[in-house]
């Protein structure tokens, strides 16, 4: 049973915390503000130095120099919010090297390896901004992290530095979920002449699937016309998911060779690949393409005439007549789904095209 | 004959005083755990929330596409500003289906007026089974929204039917009075690019009485005055900022707000939906979700991250409060006997041998055992069974750890994300936190008692809520849930 003495002692520290939390409810805030307001004014400060920079091709060197007579939190934080802001990749490759070298830089990329996620997560960012070949180790190392806020960040790192880091990332995209692979690879394609290079050599049909459609994907995302043109030719590969794949990131790929592969995939087996064929010729404005898409309208699979309508409605002219055509004919699912598209405005059926 | 009786009398009275001791000391353990599970979390979340790789997201076309769901029965008075805010969220691809669940009020007239809409055909999948759709209509101005009028169904059946029209791989389930901030559904999204197996991320909510709201956006965080919904905001402070985060690492958490959850929808869909028979669908849902991860296989998990935030009305009087609390422990009742197959039972992991059994102990008994051990400890101390000093210093002990947990909390919000920047504001919820328990836990336990009446009758309904708008003082129509 509990006895008075062991009350008397929880009271002794509860009221201890109690007037610990008090006070450091107190001493947090003072801290905290001075501490964000510090760097509020650096950001305020470098700010017009950078514009400066930007703008009217200012000397670099009063960046730096600014930079380097900051405490190290404020220096970092200012130029993670504003390179981020507002300096393009190209800007970023020129402000890198002088950064680099900087005592406040190398402090905190120490920490690549420190034992604390949030330190390495910070050098992660920071290598996003100013690492150079000297740091393919490092950023090797964040890309396979065990904490996956580093990994995320470290894969912008990956993006600037290119090599043999485009090459991990890009093999480790098979194994990622959809969301994750979009997201990496979108993030890999701010350097997208290395991205390409790299992706080309990868679209071979003797690839395991899981990986050939990730990479189609990538190829898709990327709109390169070369990785475009090797996807082109996976169009009759035997699994389905691939050629739902191929069907998806063609419609990137404007090129007169494409249409008679993608017609073709219109009359797939697989409902999946069909719509994806219906999305891509209405995303090339297929105007060609109208008859066979106004006969995908009355296809079976609701995702096919869903598509295949709105393809219409996106090539517009004589298709979205055929249109009107079908939402007065004698189907009745097709006429449903030809009158829903056929009363959307422009801009609705270009963004329920897109998604 | 009598001095026996009174023996027994006494020593029975004394193990339930004891047994109470120790299921209090047990539960508050318990929740001193979750608070110590949860700081390094969130310290991790507010860190990784930054500005600067949030705008990085932002500008990313990457993002998954999501579904907001928002059923809306009677809300003619808030429903054009609260669908302007969610149309205008700074997110890349989305899109708004609202239900309109047979509302009596002008909603759907206001609707049909402020965004422009032309009525559509039916060209929708329908998987789930609902109450009839009336019509489905489409914004001349507005692409990313689609309307359902209905018949009412209940807001269970409001959101099967905005399953079923949605496009999207995810949806978020939302109230159609909750206010949701501009980068909360970029951040909301996070843990999905995280690569891990994710099937429902849930945010914060946070009170929204007495702060500044223009055209749906909270421009002005404050604290309310007023006792009943003050006290509420530091109850919602710990219950999202160290409870649900402690959950994370706990197995799971059984609770996403109705009011502000992310899913992924083929799960939805494939457990059939939200359950129509409850009064607290949210809870219900997530318990059927980890109950059919768990039979299925499936490694997916239920997280909570707290840096993407929702603002909902909390009532401001204490029988609207009443009726929100006696339909939220019903709910839970209802949901714990439906899935009481999950209690201690192995098969089902953490969810089986901690959350469940968490929630009968320390959620749905609690104010059995409040009330029991209250009604004990004065009669034994009226009947000098119980020494007047052991009673005192043992309330003392349990209020002050109460406040403790609630000062944590206070601490724990001014650390990371600072909403509230007066400090006169964080004076209030210091305050609040220390008068919360003196009446307002008391009330709590009444209407939680009530709730048990109210169960064995057979009663399913909501209650009656009245809505008064943003910016008033104003009752929730279904409120949000912030328990542990």
């Amino acid at each position: 049973m509990l006895s008075l003495d062991v009350l008397a002692v929880a009271l002794t520290v509860e009221g201890t915390l109690i007037a610990a939390a008090l006070g450091g409810l107190v001493v947090l805030r003072l801290y905290l503000v001075w501490r964000a307001r510090q760097v509020e004014a650096g950001v305020a400060r470098l700010e017009p130095l950078l514009h400066a920079w930007l703008v009217e091709d200012a000397d670099l060197g009063a960046v730096v120099a600014f930079l380097r007579a900051q405490p190290p939190h404020v220096a970092f934080r200012s130029v993670a919010r504003l390179a981020t802001a507002y300096v393009t990749f190209e800007r970023q490759q020129i402000l890198a090297p002088l950064l680099r070298g900087e005592p406040w830089v190398q402090r905190i990329l120490r920490h690549g390896r420190s034992m604390f996620w949030w330190r390495r997560f910070d050098a992660a960012r920071l290598l996003s901004i100013v690492g150079g070949p000297d740091d393919v180790t490092m950023v090797a190392a964040l890309l396979s992290d065990r904490s996956p806020a580093v990994r995320l960040v470290a894969i912008d790192a990956a993006a600037r530095l290119g090599g043999r880091l485009v090459d991990l990332e890009l093999d480790s995209l098979p194994g990622r979920q959809d969301a994750v692979q979009q997201y990496q690879f979108a993030a890999l394609n701010r350097h997208p002449a290395i991205v390409a290079e790299a992706l080309v050599p990868r679209l071979r049909p003797e690839v395991p699937a899981v990986m050939l459609n990730a990479w189609i994907d990538a190829a898709g995302a990327s709109a390169n016309p070369v990785a475009l043109w090797r996807v082109r030719d996976l169009a009759l590969h035997e699994a389905p998911e691939v050629r739902l794949h191929v069907a998806r990131a063609l419609r990137r790929h404007a090129e007169p060779e494409t249409v008679p592969v993608l017609l073709k995939l219109l009359t797939d087996d697989d409902w999946r690949v069909r719509a994806q064929a219906a999305r891509a010729l209405g995303a090339l404005r297929v105007i060609s393409a109208a008859r066979p898409l106004a006969l995908a309208v009355r296809d079976r699979a609701w995702w096919v005439r869903y598509r295949a309508a709105l393809a219409l409605a996106q090539i517009g002219g004589e298709a979205r007549e055929l249109l009107l055509e079908v939402s007065r004919g004698s189907d009745p699912l097709a006429r449903d789904m030809s009158a829903l598209v056929a009363g959307l405005s422009s801009a609705a059926v270009v963004e329920m095209s897109e998604v | 004959m009598s001095s026996e009786l009174t023996a027994w009398f006494v020593y029975l009275v004394t193990t339930a005083d004891v047994a109470i001791l120790w299921y209090m000391l047990l539960v508050n353990s318990f929740f001193a755990l979750l608070l110590v599970l949860a700081a390094p979390q969130l310290f991790a979340h507010w860190r990784f929330g930054s500005e600067d790789v949030l705008a990085r997201s932002l500008t990313s076309s990457a993002v998954p596409r999501v579904s907001i769901l928002v059923p809306a029965h009677n809300e003619a008075v808030t429903i054009v500003d609260s669908l302007r805010a969610l149309l205008t969220l700074q997110y890349p691809y989305f899109e708004v289906v609202l239900v309109n669940d047979g509302s009596t009020d002008d909603t759907m007239q206001r609707l049909l007026e402020a965004y422009d809409l032309y009525e559509v055909p039916p060209a929708v999948m329908r998987r789930l089974r609902t109450e009839r759709v009336k019509a489905y209509y489409r914004s001349k101005t507005w692409t990313k929204l689609l309307v359902v009028d209905k018949q009412n169904g209940g807001k269970a059946d409001s959101l099967n039917v905005g399953l079923d029209a949605a496009r999207f791989p995810y949806v978020l389930a939302c109230d159609a009075d909750t206010l949701i901030e501009p980068d909360a559904l970029l951040r909301l999204a996070r843990p999905f690019l995280f690569d891990q197996k994710i099937a429902a991320v849930g945010g914060t909510i946070r009170v929204v009485n007495s702060c500044t709201v223009e055209e749906g956006r909270i421009i002005d965080a404050r604290v309310d005055s007023r006792w009943l919904s003050g006290i509420q905001t530091v109850e919602y402070l710990r219950a999202f900022l160290f409870g649900r985060l402690g959950w994370n690492l706990l197995g799971g958490n059984l609770i996403i707000s109705g009011a502000f959850g992310l899913f992924r929808r083929d799960y939805l869909t494939e457990i059939l939906g939200y359950a129509t028979s409850t009064v607290t669908e949210d809870f219900e849902l997530i318990v059927r979700l980890q109950r059919y991860l768990k039979e299925q296989g499936a490694a997916a998990k239920v997280v909570f991250i707290p840096d993407p935030v929702a603002w909902t009305e909390v009532p401001t009087s204490v029988a609207v409060f009443g009726r929100q609390r006696e339909r939220w422990h019903r709910g839970l009742i209802s949901t714990m006997v439906a899935h009481r197959a999950l209690i201690f039972n192995p098969r089902y992991g953490p969810t089986g041998l901690i959350a469940m059994p968490y929630f009968l102990f320390a959620e749905l008994l609690a104010p059995v055992v409040e009330a029991v051990g209250l009604v004990i400890t004065v009669l034994c101390t009226f009947a000098g069974v119980l020494s007047l000093r052991f009673a005192v210093f043992f309330f003392v002990a349990a209020y002050l750890f109460g406040t403790l947990l609630s000062l944590a909390a206070i601490l724990m919000e001014e650390v990371s994300f600072h909403r509230y920047r007066r400090p006169l504001d964080t004076l209030r919820l210091v305050f609040f936190a220390f008068i919360e328990p003196f009446g307002y836990r008391q009330i709590t336990v009444w209407f939680r008692l009530k709730a048990f009446v109210r169960y064995f009758q057979g009663d399913h309904s909501w209650g009656r809520m009245k809505r008064e708008g943003f910016g008033a003082a104003a009752a929730p129509a279904a409120g949000v849930r912030p328990a542990a």
